[in-house]
């Protein structure tokens, strides 16, 4: 089952200008995402890929074309709140997305809003807060969070509200590698434990490795589409979009350039097994 | 201009001497490095950042000091700037090292472009300026930083992109013409091309501007490729003070204080365990050119 479907979507901030296709900040984006799947978003800054995820749950509306959600459209305004409860957000900046000044009262916040009873309130935090393996922290004070324990606590926030589908616009760029660590694993083990359906927006190119499959924007259309391999070893046309190898991929990028025969590799396992196949080839 | 730091210690909180932000820290960053800073969050990176240009004060330099007999006080000495002393003119040291914080973009406030960059000049310089010195002032540091003057004097900074905002921000604080420009996670949040573009900038403000670079990073390949000499903060104290193709010998101890190492250090790595050595200074350049000696020394 499509978990998400965008139908020839276009989007503008402003009002259209007569003939300026410039305006449009998403442009004829057809793409679907199937129930459990992990897909990645990748593309430079402006190029599109947040007000993509905001059309995907309603934040904003679509100027042109339509978004599905399991098959419900977001045109109508009646169906807005179902598919919010559907579809959650986490955002980039840990400190934007804290309500309250402790952790459970900050997770209480969304089912409260939709009028969870009580009790089933008291389960869902405790379930969100062990998903994203944070549940000693449930009294603590969200001040004296890390960055990277603030953007759990936002993820188990959003999962107290039982979406089917999540979408994490540039979740770790505020982070440190070990909080990017820590907010990768448990993405990785909701989609995979769990069956949530993901999407991952992001310009770290090591993130996207880890998707099912990857989604290159540029100048708000869909330029690229594959499995992350496919999409790397395309490196020439990712530069063009002004998107940059991984330093893995720079390296291996150099050698091949310098005329090793180097296999693609994208861990630096990978690429130590194939130099070494290469050093020991030439001395054979 | 060098800065020559000797037994730094400094607590937040001076009741609870336990929590100590900083613990007997010494150590010389010398004039015309590319100086980089590492540790994990709380390590007390920022906290030195901020002693060097007395936004902390060491504790000689306080109105109220009275001196302890017996007690080895901290000294900053920056070029002939004595931070111990607190008749140092604080203001002319300000404007001499400049510090750029991390997300500097969120610090801009004026209406123009040309306005915000004009606000540190306007502050620290010690004669009123001509509206037409400071245009020029202005200019020069705008088109130092890669932006186009006359396009974005009178824009406003909030119509800019990230990345030219950072730019701007970046404007706003070498207008001083500071010899040290220290900067906190300057590539952070930023795509890769963005990433590459301000690395790009800091290297020419370096030749041209800036005599003395610091950088406070979390990214180990950006710290291999960029610096000449890297300090690796942990629980407050100075842990290594090593150029680049040094301290990523040190890869298990790095790794045990919860820190990351560059891309080619790690590759190396796992060449050696197939039996395969490689001498490098860690920048990709170099590992690749290496890497390719080796593979055509047997061809």
């Amino acid at each position: 089952m499509k978990a998400l479907e965008f139908k020839n979507v276009s989007f503008s901030y402003r009002k259209a200008e007569e003939g300026k296709t410039s305006s449009f900040a998403v442009k004829g984006v057809n793409f679907s995402v199937e129930e459990g799947e992990f897909v990645a978003v990748l593309g430079h800054n402006g190029s599109g890929k947040s007000t993509l995820a905001r059309l995907a749950n309603g934040l904003l509306e679509a100027s042109d074309g339509s978004v599905e959600v399991f098959g419900v459209p977001l045109s109508e305004q009646k169906n807005l709140f179902s598919v919010r409860k559907n579809v959650g957000i986490v955002f980039q900046n840990p400190d934007n997305q804290t309500v309250a000044s402790i952790v459970e009262d900050d997770i209480a916040f969304g089912p409260e809003n939709i009028g969870v009873p009580r009790e089933e309130i008291g389960v869902r935090i405790e379930e969100s807060l062990a998903a994203v393996g944070m549940s000693e922290y449930k009294e603590r004070m969200t001040s004296a969070l890390s960055g990277g324990q603030k953007q759990r606590i936002a993820i188990a926030g959003v999962l107290a509200l039982k979406p089917k589908i999540m979408i994490l616009d540039e979740s770790t760029a505020m982070l440190d590698p070990k909080g990017r660590r820590e907010i990768m694993q448990v993405v990785k083990k909701l989609n995979k434990e769990e069956g949530m359906t993901i999407l991952l927006i992001t310009h770290f190119m090591e993130e996207a490795l880890m998707a099912d499959r990857a989604i290159v924007m540029n100048r708000g259309e869909i330029v690229m589409q594959g499995t992350p391999e496919e999409i790397f070893e395309r490196h020439d046309e990712l530069e063009t979009y002004n998107l940059a190898l991984p330093p893995i991929g720079v390296l291996w990028k150099k050698l091949e350039e310098g005329g090793m025969p180097v296999g693609y590799a994208l861990t630096p396992e990978d690429l130590a097994e194939e130099i070494a196949k290469c050093i020991s080839k030439s001395s054979a | 201009m060098y800065i020559e730091v000797e037994r730094l210690s400094y607590s937040y909180n001076p009741t609870s001497p336990s929590a100590y932000a900083l613990k007997d820290v010494s150590l010389t960053i010398e004039e015309g490095a590319f100086f980089g800073i590492i540790g994990h969050t709380g390590s007390g990176k920022s906290t030195f950042v901020q002693h060097l240009n007395a936004l902390i004060t060491l504790p000689t330099a306080e109105k109220k000091f009275k001196p302890k007999k017996g007690v080895a006080y901290p000294s900053i000495r920056i070029g002939d700037f004595d931070l111990a002393d607190k008749h140092t003119d604080w203001k002319a040291l300000r404007s001499k090292v400049g510090i750029v914080f991390q997300y500097p973009e969120y610090q801009l406030f004026a209406e123009s472009v040309k306005e915000d960059v004009a606000f540190g000049l306007k502050n620290f310089s010690q004669t009123p300026l001509t509206p037409e010195e400071t245009e020029a002032h202005v200019k020069e540091a705008l088109t130092a930083v890669g932006l186009n003057y006359e396009e974005v004097k009178d824009a406003s900074p909030f119509d800019l992109s990230g990345g030219q905002k950072r730019r701007v921000a970046i404007a706003g604080v070498i207008v001083t013409k500071p010899e040290i420009l220290v900067l906190d996670e300057p590539a952070a949040g930023l795509d890769p091309l963005g990433k590459r573009e301000i690395m790009g900038l800091l290297h020419s403000l370096h030749r041209s501007w800036c005599k003395t670079i610091v950088i406070v990073s979390h990214d180990m390949d950006e710290i291999g490729e960029n610096c000449t000499k890297v300090a690796v903060f942990a629980d407050g104290e100075l842990k290594f003070l090593l150029p680049p193709s040094e301290l990523f010998l040190h890869d298990e101890e790095l790794e045990a204080l919860g820190l990351d190492i560059p891309t080619t250090a790690k590759v190396r790595r796992a060449l050696k365990e197939r039996g395969i050595s490689v001498d490098t200074d860690f920048t990709s350049e170099d590992f690749a050119r290496q890497i390719l000696a080796l593979g055509g020394r047997h061809v």
